[in-house]
């Protein structure tokens, strides 16, 4: 898994490529955490090159979400491929999350 | 084809280029092999985080077979401490709201829905998991 990260005016774009599994998941929770720690609060999860996720990898995205949330903050995923979409339905992750198809889209909602 | 992986996370790497070689030799389609990983990485990592109370390194054999077309067997065997994953409660929690939702049976759900069938049983003192997998 490679992480990358792109600051924008509006928020903190976070591209995942590759394998969101119980070890990488470690990773990119450690990053997550240390960013919020930092109050980057306003972050954006691209999931496009993303091409599997583990129940370890939902519960990071989680573990963000309900850091984020109660600090007025905005924790928002886009470009799904269909396979982590179905992951996502599955897990009823897709009923907590706020997903959009685009990452146009998905910064307009910041 | 038959895996021996030993009780560490790391080797979760070798489980999943051995399961996408096993993709590209039986013909089975990249995302019905991504959902198979899927489901043996949680119960794998069930294992290597619930099944030992020692420091010791222990084997977890896993087994593939592919009897015919569209069925793919998965049989994993451990040697740690009695465990059926199976009587873990589960579903319940899915439809909970953001704050009351519970992290632990998300993993074990998943397995659940990515394989037809799944069966546990212990034998010679051995922890066995029997997945079916239908296409």
């Amino acid at each position: 898994m490679e992480i990358t990260e792109k600051k924008t005016e509006k928020c903190m774009i976070i591209g995942i490529e590759g394998r969101l599994d119980t070890i990488s998941s470690a990773v990119f929770e450690k990053r997550l955490m240390e960013l919020i720690d930092n109050q980057i609060i306003r972050i954006l999860v691209n999931c496009s090159q993303m091409d599997y996720i583990s129940s370890s990898g939902l519960r990071t995205l989680l573990l963000a979400l309900k850091r984020i949330a109660p600090a007025n903050g905005k924790f928002v995923l886009c470009e799904l491929g269909e396979n982590i979409q179905e992951i996502f339905a599955i897990s009823g992750f897709n009923k907590i999350f706020e997903i959009y198809p685009g990452e146009d889209e998905a910064l307009g909602m910041f | 084809m038959q895996i021996q992986l030993l009780n560490r996370l790391d080797e979760l790497e070798r489980l999943a280029v051995a399961m996408d070689q096993l993709g590209k030799d039986w013909g089975i389609p990249a995302n019905y092999i991504m959902e198979l990983n899927l489901a043996v990485e949680e119960l794998f990592t069930n294992i290597v985080f619930y099944a030992y109370d020692d420091q010791e390194k222990h084997e977890i054999e896993i087994l593939f077979e592919h009897p015919e077309t569209g069925c793919v067997l998965i049989t994993l065997s451990d040697d740690g401490k009695a465990f059926n994953p199976l009587e873990n409660p589960t579903g319940d929690n899915l439809v909970k709201s953001l704050e009351e939702r519970e992290i632990g049976g998300l993993g074990i759900h998943l397995v659940r829905k990515m394989v037809s069938h799944i069966e546990y049983k212990r034998l010679d003192g051995r922890n066995i998991l029997l997945l079916t997998r239908n296409f």
